[in-house]
């Protein structure tokens, strides 16, 4: 009961920072009932970018025909970090789960929404460049490896089970990044307290606590929490995959 | 295992350990792979670091490479300093070996570079 009523805060906590944060535009790409206004005035300087009506008139369509979470173009940020194209090509070669473990809701994150999620991370908020990233409950390390493509200064890997790592070992090596490490450990229950705010930013793609489990994704945030002051998670509504991006400022 | 992470992990949720910190390192396979440099990122990690742990960790695997005991003053500006830094904090990998808990002895094994820190129901 207890439980469940600081589940609730949390959630009504992230909430009303979601709002906070939509009220100042910084996050707005993540309505889709608020979808940028690109012409404005606002969205030109967090970008520090300028585009051409016809292309502007491009990415308003395509912003409005997709399902509006994230900006789906690469080009309008220039060439300082990795183009989109190639972090999604780089994530489609990361291999996958050979025998994916119910209980352990073990499932790739997609890499066509990998590679948006991270590539907004780091081109709208700067979140991942230069960075001490985190990923809970890495799996195969598509969120991690990817982060380390886009230059983080080190990303570790937080796993529980030792086949995932085997496999994420394997990739991380196929993939050639060296700023990456990973640490076998529970992260619910035992996660080594030094760790506190040691992290810029953490990203993961957690269990959603469907296969009896309930919760296990709100615990994971709260290890998040503590282990960083930013922190990107994917969760899961009724009945679609929202991206609840979080810039918690605790 | 970076010695970066080394420098976080503990046997604290270990039941009877206290501190459980620094954990102690043998290492039967240690390899260097080159990490770029970021200097900023560097002076930006070090005051996390418990710098005296990070050293002896360095020495207790041979792989000190000249870097200094103490951390030296206005270390931002030090190109030299952060360099060492960098190689012992990033470039250094443990791929085989063990960590052992300060307090109770208890050996987590490393294996294809990463640390196993998983307890057995009865250690918790």
């Amino acid at each position: 009961m207890m439980l469940e009523l600081a589940n609730r805060k949390i959630l009504e906590d992230l909430q009303l920072k979601k709002q906070l944060l939509l009220k100042q535009g910084v996050a707005s790409t993540l309505n889709s009932s608020a979808l940028p206004v690109l012409g404005s005035t606002t969205v030109q300087q967090s970008d520090g970018y300028s585009m051409s009506s016809l292309q502007r008139a491009a990415l308003q369509t395509a912003n409005a025909q997709s399902t509006g979470y994230f900006i789906s173009q690469d080009s309008s940020f220039g060439n300082f970090i990795l183009p989109l194209k190639h972090l999604e090509e780089r994530l489609q070669c990361v291999s996958s789960f050979d025998k994916p473990k119910i209980l352990l809701e073990q499932y790739m994150t997609p890499a066509h929404l990998g590679s948006h999620m991270l590539h907004t991370i780091q081109a709208q908020f700067g979140d991942i460049s230069g960075k001490t990233v985190a990923d809970l409950g890495c799996g195969c390390g598509a969120l991690a490896i990817g982060a380390a493509a886009l230059e983080a200064g080190l990303v570790v890997g937080f796993e529980i089970d030792s086949d995932a790592l085997f496999i994420f070992q394997g990739n991380v090596e196929d993939q050639c990044v060296s700023n990456i490490d990973a640490v076998q450990c529970d992260v619910v229950n035992s996660m080594p307290d030094r760790f506190h705010k040691l992290f810029d930013t953490v990203i993961m793609n957690p269990p959603f606590g469907t296969k009896h489990n309930g919760g296990i994704d709100m615990k994971f945030l709260q290890v998040a929490l503590r282990l960083s002051n930013v922190v990107y998670s994917l969760h899961k509504t009724s009945t679609r995959l929202a991206c609840s991006e979080c810039r918690s400022f605790i | 295992m970076k010695l970066l992470t080394h420098n976080m992990l503990t046997s604290k949720c270990m039941k009877a350990v206290t501190v459980g910190y620094p954990l102690g390192i043998n290492a039967s396979d240690v390899r260097v792979s080159e990490v770029d440099f970021n200097p900023d990122f560097i002076a930006k990690i070090i005051p996390k670091v418990d710098w005296a742990v990070l050293w002896n960790a360095a020495e207790s695997i041979g792989q000190l490479e000249g870097l200094p005991k103490d951390i030296v003053e206005n270390y931002e500006n030090d190109h030299d300093f952060l360099k060492k830094a960098h190689h012992v904090l990033l470039e250094v990998d443990i791929i085989n070996g063990e960590l052992i808990c300060p307090e109770t002895g208890r050996k987590f094994p490393i294996s294809n570079g990463i640390p196993n820190l998983l307890l057995n129901e009865d250690e918790v």
